[in-house]
């Protein structure tokens, strides 16, 4: 058999073991291992795991993300969540679909503090649901805007899959950061009206929740989510200055969301050893999928199937919006049946080359995978949003969650389109700033 | 005094346990340390040596590589459950019994091509000079061969309970054909089956 077609075999089997439950680290670095000794040696294959493995690990730039996973999981456990949604519900209720519309805001806000998107679809949810419920709201509705409004976590900054795109890719982590900001407040702009306007137009989705707060219990609720702004500030602020690496920003953030809670007195030994140890667990499963990516990578590359591809990308003179079509097809498809970590190394080592081939900006690509992973968590059959949100409200049947995501998920993909035919929306900013 | 001889799988546990809480400590020491480098750099100009180094080679090492084998037993690895959802309860468990067996190649893979690299490193006493003193790094080039170990250790030890799973199955099935079963025959099976995919994406 040709390289090539080692190359296919690899990634088929890759697919195969995942969808028999394998975990997708486990899946890809065997896959990879065989695939390298098939094409060289299992000499070769061996020692490449273990360079890569130490070599890939032992990175000051990798180290970000535990940082930021503990930011994230320090902000949850000493209650910022609570305060988040008290004050977007004070300020929002009198909205036609007020408490929706607080918890998409709400999630907003969270994903400025945490990287990651399941833990804000969990964490907000699990204050927002019950309430919305209480008053009456649409399960579906309820559902689908804490699932939805979730996927914010990934692309708002700070972003664990944007900084394991930045290093795979080559791209800068800041201007991946910024580039995300108007994205991500258009994304949470286009969801609050998605909500308000189904409201308008069927009133029984959610029942008006009378806003019988006085201005200064406003005020009061307003105040008491200083922390976050101080959070994002701090930390945006300090890695755009250049006073500081993304590591640094991760670690200055968690201290800071540590001594913010300190200072609320919401920290007790048992919160931050839970936030130590969650984080542990999560930082492990992500890099043991890392593990297998860079060996995938190195499969990849001497199977020469990323070159063949592009070259046939070339030779059939696609143009680059042809280009970012094929690759939302091929995220959608596989995020409907993958982890986005999953659909990320797998597709990664193959794309990146055909990325630079079509001379496509690595900036706008970055978040518009971003975008497309996000779509990934919100489709059937495996919706891991959706899954999360079920796993907090078990008596809403599963379908009923995907039908009221499926309305924030068209939006989604409308909002791609339009980035990817008017990128500057995506790069004015990082320009502006001159970071790009 | 209750003086039980642990087994293999109680000892496992207390290890991974002990193994947590050490890489919670590690984890929360990487974050005092780097923050502490950042405010020396500010505050007295005089940033804190070595802490690139001592950040990638130490602490994302160990944070990474110790919770391997916990996470294995705690079923907190990154899954798909796309095809195994339709598999019968037998061959769901036949399906994790393969994950076992690769996990244990994986792991003795990963112990002996780090344990080789590891001696090579001792060796050569591989460290790096900061601009006042060396600091060794040959010593982190064994936590991968720890974790391997680990993972073919945790792999056997899960993989056991579940053969044995799979022949109490064979039992029970056959017993319910003839008449004789005592509950459903899936059940000590589906008990065993994790229920959740976990991720933190």
């Amino acid at each position: 058999m040709s390289p090539i077609g080692i190359g296919f075999c690899g990634i088929a089997a890759a697919l195969l073991l995942i969808s028999i439950r394998v975990p997708i680290g486990l899946s890809l670095a065997v896959v990879a291992i065989g695939g390298i000794a098939s094409l060289v040696s299992w000499d070769v294959a061996f020692s490449m795991l273990s360079y890569s493995t130490y070599d890939t690990i032992a990175s000051w730039e990798l180290s970000a993300i535990p940082m930021f996973l503990l930011m994230g999981t320090l902000a949850f456990h000493s209650g910022l969540t609570t305060t988040l949604f008290d004050a977007a519900r004070l300020w929002l209720s009198w909205l036609p679909g007020g408490l929706a519309v607080s918890t998409n805001f709400a999630c907003a806000g969270f994903a400025a503090a945490s990287g990651s998107s399941l833990a804000t679809t969990v964490t907000i949810g699990k204050i927002a649901l019950p309430e919305m419920r209480r008053y009456g709201y649409d399960n579906g509705l309820a559902c689908g805007v804490v699932a939805s409004a979730g996927t914010l976590g990934s692309l708002i900054p700070p972003s664990v899959i944007m900084i394991l795109i930045g290093i795979f890719a080559e791209v800068p982590i800041l201007s991946l950061f910024i580039a995300a900001i108007v994205p991500g407040i258009i994304t949470a702009l286009v969801f609050a009206g998605i909500v308000i306007i189904r409201v308008w137009l069927r009133p029984d989705l959610a029942p008006r929740v009378e806003a019988d707060a006085s201005w200064s219990e406003r005020m009061k609720a307003l105040a008491s989510i200083w922390p976050l702004p101080v959070l994002v500030l701090g930390v945006v602020g300090a890695l755009y200055i250049g006073i500081v690496t993304p590591t640094q920003a991760g670690a200055f953030g968690a201290a800071l969301t540590f001594l913010l809670a300190l200072v609320r007195k919401q920290m007790t030994w048992r919160k931050l050893k839970n936030a130590l140890w969650d984080t542990l667990t999560s930082t492990a499963s992500i890099f043991f999928i890392v593990i297998g990516a860079v060996l995938l990578t190195r499969f990849m590359s001497f199977s020469g199937l990323p070159e063949f591809l592009t070259e046939v990308m070339k030779d059939a003179g696609v143009s680059p919006y042809a280009v970012i079509l094929f690759v939302a097809i091929i995220y959608l498809v596989l995020g409907m049946f993958l982890d986005p970590l999953g659909v990320l190394f797998l597709t990664l080592p193959i794309f990146i080359p055909i990325f630079n081939n079509a001379q496509l900006d690595m900036v706008l690509m970055g978040i518009l995978i971003v975008k497309l992973i996000e779509i990934g968590l919100m489709t059937p059959p495996v919706g891991l949003n959706v899954f999360a949100v079920k796993s907090l409200v078990p008596d809403v049947p599963l379908g009923t969650i995907f039908r009221g995501v499926a309305w924030f998920m068209v939006a989604d993909l409308g909002i791609i389109a339009i980035m990817a035919v008017f990128p500057d929306i995506t790069l004015f900013l990082p320009r502006l700033l001159g970071i790009h | 005094m209750n003086c039980r001889t642990p087994t293999p799988s109680s000892l496992l546990e207390h290890i991974n346990y002990c193994i947590m809480l050490i890489g919670s400590l590690l984890l929360g020491l990487m974050v005092v340390h780097t923050t502490l480098d950042v405010i020396m750099s500010y505050a007295a100009r005089q940033p804190v040596e070595g802490t690139v180094e001592i950040v990638s080679r130490y602490y994302m090492v160990a944070v990474v590589f110790l919770p391997l084998a916990f996470i294995q037993a705690a079923d907190k690895h990154i899954v798909a459950e796309l095809l195994s959802e339709r598999f019968s309860e037998r061959m769901q468990l036949l399906c994790q019994c393969l994950t076992w067996v690769l996990m244990g190649a994986f792991g003795a893979a990963l112990a002996w091509q780090s344990s080789l690299e590891a001696m090579r490193m001792t060796a050569i006493n591989e460290q790096f000079q900061t601009s006042t003193y060396f600091i060794p790094t040959w010593p982190s080039r064994w936590i991968p061969v720890f974790s391997g170990v680990l993972i073919v250790a945790q792999a056997l030890v899960s993989l056991a309970k579940d053969i044995l799973r799979v022949k109490n199955w064979n039992q029970e099935h056959q017993d319910a054909s003839q008449g004789n079963s005592h509950g459903h025959p899936d059940d000590s099976v589906s008990r065993s089956l994790p229920a959740t995919t976990d991720t933190s994406i």
